[in-house]
């Protein structure tokens, strides 16, 4: 399945330069894996040894078990986000039925999160420039001066959350009428393609869950991991 | 049967102490063009909330008298109803969009109407082509420029076909191309598309290009309601509830004031300048001499000095390329572009929030790559666009106070400076209310006392006047003025043309990157033909002055009062 997810992200065409950010935090979730499992799993053939740090055999089997599965996870959804635009992915979730009300929550969440960040870093900036340092003192100083950066944060969203509310109404979009049906000026729907490739995907996955619960198979691996 | 009609309109918010709306009384023909003005905090918004009855079915408090749209009173008949007949658009354009494209935008509110698709895709198409969206429907509303939102916030609106539309400053948040755009926009709309319009506007430049009528509004009531000329012909009352009128305006006002002139006032610029033609009569060449600049004291090191700057951001975008440049200690620098031209990165590295990506950037002759933000922020103050970004202490004087207390100064020398700020800005008697419960104005005034607290040589000031009305400009320039005066050097960000004429001594204009034009206020806007590659106008007192070259007025006036002096003795009697 990793093998599968690679090649997926690499027949995509993406930017190298779009993944990097991504495929940095893949390899720093997989360094603090590898390290903090290590120490759950002790006994055996030791293999890396360094102070009260060591990495044995069995230890690291059964992490390189748990990285292929979490990365697995990561770069599929790493595909899906990078291959499809946020309207293209909320018009398909809209095609298999999800409420409105849930698509649109995700809309208005795509949609306003890079705003959010950037109000958290000209907040931070305008503290900075009254000669805030960030970096200094000790963990508890640290995090008192990051409380700080969040009160104006809530001050700026929730007026922003008003205005928004007002506008929303003002178009008729109303909180009565969310229930009502609408139309959607673009649809999307289920061609042949999708439903071949989703009855593929459902064969593929009851088979996998029939394997494990009434053949055994993949059993070796969750026993030594839960 | 009127568009609008309200009687006796009384609201409080169910948080406010007084009344927002007294009793207002106001009626609105169909096909009506009316702009209303006036200071902030007058009520103006809350107006325009009870025409599409969002006040006082969303928004509750207590509310008496009646609100009627073409019949229909818009507080009983409720917000999915008013919707339908009157659209409003907001000024702040990124709070007023939703959609993931610019087309998905527009369908929004017909979709929440459940029209026919059919309708839907006709009403998209109509809206998109009026507004001249057609090339931007796949663009997301985000990544556009802000007069792109606002025209596509307004094709929105407009697809719901509403019969009364309503644009509260949709002008405040815009660069100069956005307000070009957006004015040319509304033009045609007056043109092509049958509707009442109720435009909420600071502007009078704008209110003068397309209102029909004007209302100034003030203390949550009508003032004076009056076709556009003989609105701006009571000068006397306008000013004394804080609005300017068209310089054009101003300046036959003045010979009015002078007996001069005693007609109606011009507001139209072609009208205005028209006239002048006529009765400007120079026998010798009048020369609009020179403000005096302040100049370097030689041999001393530049304030700022920046040597081959460039600046890219990780995306790839170079916001800043290979700009050279020096400021003088004491200077008072306006840096003007567009939104996206580089001025707000030229100022970041200032205070070293960014750093050169390439060059060098001194502060006094001293090289800064080594200096933190926290250092530098002891010289350079910088006050932020919206002092909400600043504000978060529970008092105004902690606010103030936490600069110095971040620069570990001892506690007299705290409290010193903390009422020194406050007084300098005219907010000492508020040193232990809470910042939050303070009028815009005020907490635009906390901030500069905030950054003043630090004792800054330089202070740059990041679009001040934005989103203000006339008074509060003022007073915020006044104070800028003073610390000037007391060797304070000043770098303004600012789009509006008419202050920074007034105030600043030199001008930097940023396009691309890079410095377009730098030169002392008046020669930079003299030079009309490389202003207009920046899309910047100057403003209307030096346009006039450049129509009056023919009669035999040499120079270009920074003022009203400039120019007026300077024309005076050329007037023929008419």
């Amino acid at each position: 399945m990793l093998a599968f997810s690679l090649i997926l992200l690499a027949a995509s065409r993406v930017e190298l330069r779009i993944l990097r950010p991504f495929l940095q935090v893949a390899a720093m979730f997989s360094f603090l894996i590898t390290i903090s499992w290590s120490f759950f799993f002790r006994g055996g053939q030791v293999v890396f040894q360094l102070g009260a740090f060591e990495l044995t055999y069995q230890g690291l089997l059964i992490i390189a078990t748990v990285l292929v599965r979490i990365l697995t996870l990561m770069f599929l959804s790493l595909f899906l986000l990078v291959t499809n635009s946020e309207s293209d992915l909320i018009q398909g979730l809209r095609a298999v039925k999800i409420p409105y009300l849930v698509t649109f929550i995700m809309m208005l969440a795509l949609r306003f999160f890079p705003t959010l960040i950037n109000d958290f870093s000209t907040i931070k900036d305008a503290q900075m420039a009254r000669a805030a340092e960030f970096q200094k003192g000790n963990v508890l100083a640290r995090a008192k001066k990051n409380v700080a950066l969040l009160a104006p944060l809530i001050v700026i969203s929730f007026n922003r959350a008003l205005t928004m509310s007002v506008a929303l109404e003002s178009r008729g979009f109303l909180p009565s009428g969310i229930k009502m049906k609408r139309v959607n000026y673009k649809e999307k729907h289920f061609t042949t393609k999708d439903y071949v490739i989703s009855a593929t995907i459902l064969c593929f996955v009851s088979f996998v869950i029939f394997a494990r619960l009434y053949l055994g198979w993949f059993a070796g691996i969750s026993t030594t991991v839960g | 049967m009127p568009a609008v009609e309200i009687s006796n309109l009384y609201f409080k918010y169910t948080t406010s102490k007084d009344w927002i709306l007294r009793g207002v009384d106001l009626k609105v023909d169909e096909g009506e063009f009316v702009a209303i003005t006036g200071p902030t905090g007058a009520g103006k918004t809350t107006l325009c909330l009870t025409l599409n009855g969002i006040i006082p079915n969303s928004i509750t408090g207590t509310y008496s008298g009646t609100v009627r749209i073409f019949g229909k009173n818009a507080a009983v008949a409720g917000v999915a109803e008013m919707a339908k007949m009157v659209g409003i658009t907001f000024q702040e354009p990124e709070a007023q969009l939703f959609g993931l494209t610019v087309e998905e935008e527009v369908a929004f509110g017909p979709e929440n109407y459940s029209l026919p698709r059919e309708e839907i895709e006709k009403r998209v198409e109509y809206s998109l082509n009026l507004l001249r969206l057609n090339d931007l429907r796949m663009r997301s509303p985000f990544n556009l420029s802000g007069g792109q939102k606002q025209r596509v916030a307004l094709a929105s609106v407009l697809a719901l076909r509403p019969r009364v539309l309503v644009l509260d400053e949709p002008f405040t948040e815009l660069d100069p191309i956005g307000k070009v755009e957006v004015s040319d926009a509304i033009e045609r709309l007056k043109q092509d598309y049958d509707v009442t319009v109720i435009l909420v506007e600071h502007e009078t430049e704008e209110i003068a290009r397309h209102a029909d009528r004007v209302i100034l509004f003030d203390r949550g009531n009508v003032v004076e309601d009056l076709p556009s000329r003989a609105f701006f012909d009571k000068t006397d009352i306008l000013h004394k509830h804080g609005v300017r009128c068209p310089q054009i305006t101003e300046v036959f006002d003045r010979f009015r004031r002078e007996g001069k002139w005693s007609k109606e006032l011009p507001i139209a610029f072609d009208d205005g300048v028209n006239i002048l033609r006529k009765v400007v009569r120079c026998k010798d060449e009048v020369d609009i001499s020179g403000m005096p600049n302040v100049h370097a004291v030689e041999g001393q090191a530049p304030m700022l000095h920046f040597e081959d700057v460039s600046f890219r951001y990780p995306d790839g975008t170079l916001a800043l390329d290979d700009v050279s440049l020096s400021i003088q200690k004491g200077e008072y620098v306006a840096l003007i572009g567009q939104n996206g031209s580089g001025k707000t990165t030229l100022a970041r590295t200032m205070v070293g929030l960014l750093r050169p990506t390439a060059g060098k950037f001194l502060l006094e002759g001293q090289d800064t790559s080594k200096m933190t933000v926290a250092q530098l922020a002891r010289r350079v103050g910088y006050l932020f666009q919206n002092p909400d970004h600043q504000i978060f202490s529970r008092t105004v004087s902690e606010e103030v106070a936490f600069g110095p207390t971040n620069l570990g100064l001892p506690r007299d020398e705290i409290k010193a400076r903390v009422s020194d700020a406050l007084s300098m800005v005219g907010l000492l008697g508020m040193s232990d209310s809470h910042p939050l419960f303070a009028s815009r104005g005020e907490r635009q005034r906390i901030a500069l006392a905030s950054v003043l607290s630090m004792r800054p040589d330089v202070l740059i000031l990041d679009e001040p006047t934005t989103g203000q009305d006339w008074t509060n400009n003022v007073r915020i320039l006044d104070i800028v003025d003073r610390l000037n005066r007391d060797g304070v050097t000043i770098i303004m960000i600012s789009h509006n043309m008419q202050f920074i004429a007034e105030r600043s001594r030199r001008v930097i204009v940023m396009k691309d990157g890079k410095v377009l034009l730098d030169a002392p206020t008046r020669q930079a806007f003299s030079q009309f033909d490389v202003l207009r590659q920046a899309f910047i106008q100057p403003p209307q007192v030096s346009r006039i002055s450049r129509a009056l070259e023919v009669n035999g007025v040499r120079g270009i006036a920074l003022t009203v009062d400039e120019l007026v002096d300077a024309i005076t003795p050329c007037l023929q009697p008419s």
